[in-house]
């Protein structure tokens, strides 16, 4: 049978995952701000990495963002 | 499978290590297991990372998949995917996280519901019908996700309904729409079952071209053809096939019980057959109760027996309605393989050939002079030549769509595709009929009744002895022109005689299809009914959604539950208890077809309701109403006594275009209306504001001209305008003024048309267009300061307004000009009004005026003295 994969990270891995992709440094001197409402984003309240081609995109825990962020998926991504 | 209670209840009874072991198996195979399993995990979660990973992979791994296996157990075809929680972690990150991969965060412990809520969403997303969501529009996509969402959540974690509940109010109002209507399918059982399933061969048929506008078009087509089918009432024409470029679906209802019982499962299979023949990819086959269910399920291996049709679900009833429910609605899925199809049509024909058989063959349509015929899914035609062993001058007069004949293979080659079949010295040849009753004029011969044939209670037809041939005579219950309701043994008791019409051969059952003759059709009778006019009807049958009456014997007409009684559902309820077949009644005539033998009757509006005793008591007079609720199209007024309130639909509060119906009226607003229309259907009373602001605009449309100067009051504010009322020859004349003809120096924005234009102020104006289709003039302001400028005088004062601007600039205006003044400060936004100014220079346009307030050159001369 088919099966898709549903990415997770731990709430307790997420400054690990950040330093490995090299933006934990950034998270904390305050330079990464939300993909969506462009607020400076911590560590802990990072909610969504969204991998790009060429970085990665953080969302902040705000209802409104996560909302916005699934909403603002392009269909088209939806078979990635 | 076993459900989360029963292993609970396993736990108990037999004990934690057996249990555990019983646990640990279902674990492996049953996603209800693991729902479980992340509820045990969690209680010692705080025991490690791996529990806690364990305890939120269980869940969701869990949830998704019961729901996902719940669909694919149904089907053969499996379309939705299962779910696997991958974890990335600072080790896998760079197999784990390529481009466009989403990661959520998750935890136990900060707002789990929330959490799992974002997780199933996400999944949904990527992972249900991707190669098919590019090919829908946004909204179509997102409702059927938030209808997958809802699925899983209420199935799998009921507690993050509540997150949901909370995010479905910020979606858009397509959005919502959208998923009431995918709601309503699936409340039918038809979501699952058609249309996931047709969405997703959708994608897989598109698979790599670019998405375009007329994909996401024929998708939202098949939603809402799909949509209406799903809700069709009894007897109500609905559209069985829906032909796309791309989606190609056709439905067969075994609805009438009437059809099986005289026709077995034939007219099933020469449709499913014709289906095919057209190009249908998927056909379903459809039922409601038990009875019909069962029909069904000898319908579908039959077909494929035939070969080329596929059954595609394993389990075929659906439970619909509530959990206690027991309605159940039968759907069978088939897919068409047309090569397959045709493969053994030929093998079938080849056979018939080699053996000197004739194979049957159903009329497509008839010409003068050709008959098309489909013959186990192929298409042939019969010409003058093979059609009978006479010359048939007109072929109309004999065959008919629908008509079986019983054919010879003359020739068939399936390399050339060449098939020709001939009706000569056939059963179904009409030469066989006239042969036979030569000495009858048009075949109509004198039968008498021998016996009735019955069917599970039911008098499908009567036996004759026709006379002149010891060949027994046949004539269904459709051909003898009485309704199903009619006793065939009260209408032509034993050993009557009628008078028949000998239609032709029947080979299988070796005896005359007759006709009963001379005997007038009840729809013709009734033929000079009227919509609109009550009439006299019998009660036949009652159901659970509507009711079939009788305008006379064989005339039927339904009355459908909304037709039933006014108000609420319970007073359907009630009204529906009280009905007894065989009752006589009155009925208001709605919709009446005698061609197609539709009627559709009204019990309830024999008896006005309140709302229509209101509206005639108050029709085209103005009247004061409150405004209850404004919504984009329409707004909600109640007035005292009608319980119902009024409908103000947006056409209908200024005259002329209204953009924001908002801007004009606000809830709590008491306003004056003229209730002037009433709608039965939705027993509704429309209300109009602009009738109650008269307007004569055809009655001085021949004293109005383009260019003429007219003097008007702004009555409202619009959206980029204001609403004018004008007097011309002592008549009211509705008319407005869009934005960009109000001033010549500014770029007019919303917030300025209120000062510039304020509501209760008269200004000066010229006529720019008479608008016949709206009855309003539109007027201009711009037009009328580039007149007024000619004639500006230097030592004349004009009392005007000053507006602080924006920008910080201020605005003077009076009636015959504008121009930008120097001082007071203001605060933006603030006006001040009653200022008297001088021309101070005139340029050669209206945007080179200089003025200057008198009191500055009072003090200026003053300073110069």
């Amino acid at each position: 049978m088919e099966t898709r994969p549903l990415k997770l990270v731990l709430a307790e891995d997420i400054e690990k995952l950040l330093d490995a992709i090299g933006l934990l440094e950034a998270v904390r001197s305050g330079e990464v701000r939300c993909v969506r409402c462009g607020r400076i984003v911590a560590a802990d309240d990072v909610s969504r990495i969204e991998a790009t081609k060429s970085s990665y995109d953080l969302t902040c825990g705000a209802d409104s963002c996560i909302e916005l962020s699934r909403r603002s998926e392009g269909v088209a991504d939806a078979n990635r | 499978m076993p459900t989360v209670e029963l292993l609970k209840l396993l736990a108990v009874t037999l004990g934690l290590p057996l249990a555990a072991v019983l646990m640990a198996v279902a674990l492996l195979m049953y996603p209800p297991a693991r729902i479980l399993l992340g509820d045990i995990l969690k209680l010692f979660a705080f025991a490690g990372r791996w529990l806690r990973k364990a305890a939120i992979a269980s869940e969701v791994e869990g949830s998704v998949n019961s729901f996902v296996n719940r669909y694919n157990q149904d089907a053969s075809d499996l379309v939705l995917p299962q779910c696997r929680v991958e974890w990335v972690t600072a080790d896998n990150y760079s197999c784990t996280m390529s481009p466009g991969a989403v990661v959520v965060r998750v935890s136990l412990d900060r707002d789990h519901d929330r959490n799992f809520y974002n997780a199933t969403t996400t999944f949904v997303r990527h992972a249900f019908l991707p190669r098919t969501k590019p090919f829908l529009t946004k909204t179509t996509a997102r409702g059927i996700d938030l209808v997958m969402v809802h699925g899983i959540l209420r199935d799998g974690h009921r507690p993050a309904l509540r997150i949901f509940n909370e995010q479905f109010t910020d979606e858009t109002k397509e959005v919502r729409k959208t998923y009431e209507l995918l709601e309503e399918v699936e409340q039918e059982g038809l979501l699952k079952r058609i249309l996931f399933r047709e969405l997703h061969y959708f994608g897989e048929s598109l698979g790599e071209r670019a998405p375009r506008q007329e994909h996401s078009a024929e998708a939202d087509s098949f939603l809402d053809w799909l949509h209406r089918l799903a809700l069709r009432d009894h007897g109500e024409f609905t559209q069985l096939q829906f032909p796309g470029t791309v989606l190609k679906v056709g439905v067969i209802l075994v609805a009438k019980d009437e059809t099986f019982l005289q026709h077995d499962i034939d007219p099933y299979l020469r449709r499913a057959l014709s289906y095919a023949t057209q190009g249908f990819g998927s056909i379903y086959l459809l039922s409601r109760g038990r009875k019909r269910g069962s029909v069904v399920k000898r319908i579908a291996p039959e077909l494929e027996n035939l070969g080329g049709f596929e059954i595609l679900a394993k389990r075929l009833d659906i439970r619909i309605g509530d959990p206690h429910s027991n309605e159940v609605i039968t759907c069978v899925p088939l897919r068409v393989d047309p090569v397959a199809l045709v493969q053994c049509a030929w093998d079938r024909i080849a056979k018939a050939k080699l053996c000197g058989l004739k194979v049957q063959g159903t009329v497509l349509s008839v010409s003068r002079t050709e008959v098309e015929i489909e013959v186990y899914g192929l298409q042939s035609s019969l010409e003058p030549s093979t059609m009978s062993g006479m010359v048939l001058p007109d072929a109309t007069r004999y065959f008919h769509p629908g008509d079986q004949l019983m054919l010879e293979v003359v020739e068939a080659d399936r390399e050339l595709s060449h098939l020709v079949l001939s009706n000569v010295g056939t059963e179904s040849d009409p030469k066989r009929v006239v042969d036979a009753f030569a000495s009858a004029a048009d075949q109509v011969v004198s039968a008498s009744v021998v016996r009735f044939a019955v069917k599970e209670g039911f008098e499908i037809g009567l036996h004759v002895a026709l006379e002149g041939t010891s060949t027994p005579g046949w004539i269904p219950r459709s051909k003898t022109r009485c309704g199903r309701f009619v006793s065939l043994s009260d209408k032509f008791p034993l050993g009557s005689t009628i008078s028949t019409k000998v239609l032709s051969f029947d080979s299988k059952h070796n005896s005359w299809l007759c006709e009963a003759h001379g005997i007038p059709d009840p729809w013709d009778q009734v033929s000079g009914y009227q919509m609109g006019l009550i009439y006299t009807v019998i009660i036949r049958e009652i159901a659970e959604r509507h009711v079939v009456c009788e305008l006379i014997d064989g005339a039927e007409a339904v009355v459908t539950r909304d037709e039933i009684a006014w108000g609420n559902e319970a007073d359907r309820k009630t009204a529906i208890d009280s009905l007894q077949p065989s009752q006589t009644t009155t009925a208001v005539l709605l919709d009446f077809d005698p061609q197609k033998q539709f009627a559709r009757l009204s019990f309830k509006r024999v008896m006005k309701s309140k709302a229509q005793a209101y509206f005639e008591s108050v029709r085209d007079q103005v009247i004061s109403a409150e405004v209850a609720e404004v919504l984009a199209n329409r707004a909600h007024l109640v007035v005292a006594g009608l319980e119902r309130g009024l409908i103000l639909p947006i056409s209908e509060v200024v005259w002329g275009y209204c953009g924001s119906l908002e801007q004009l009226i606000q809830v709590g607003a008491t306003i004056k209306v003229v209730p002037f229309v009433y709608d039965p259907n939705s027993d509704n009373i429309m209300a109009s504001a602009k009738r109650a602001r008269p307007n004569d605009f055809e009655a001085v449309r021949g004293s109005l001209i383009e260019g003429a100067v007219l003097e008007a009051e702004v009555v409202a504010l619009g959206q980029g305008c204001v609403y004018t009322n004008s007097l011309v020859d002592g008549r009211a004349v509705a008319g407005y003024v869009h934005k960009s003809q109000m001033s010549n120096v500014i770029y007019v924005t919303q917030d300025e048309v209120i000062r510039i234009l304020p509501v209760g102020s008269s200004f000066s104006f010229v006529v720019k267009r008479l608008d016949d289709r709206h009855r309003v003039v539109e007027l201009s302001r711009k037009s009328w300061l580039q007149r007024s400028f000619l004639s500006l005088d230097y030592g004349r004062a004009y009392r005007g307004t000053i507006h602080a601007l924006p920008n910080g600039r201020s605005l003077f205006c009076a009636n015959e000009l504008e121009a930008f003044v120097g001082g007071p400060r203001m605060a933006r936004g603030g006006s001040v009004k009653d200022v008297e100014v001088l021309i101070a220079r005139k340029g050669a346009n209206p945007r080179e005026v200089e003025i200057e307030r008198t009191g500055d050159r009072r003090h200026e001369q003053s300073r110069r003295r």
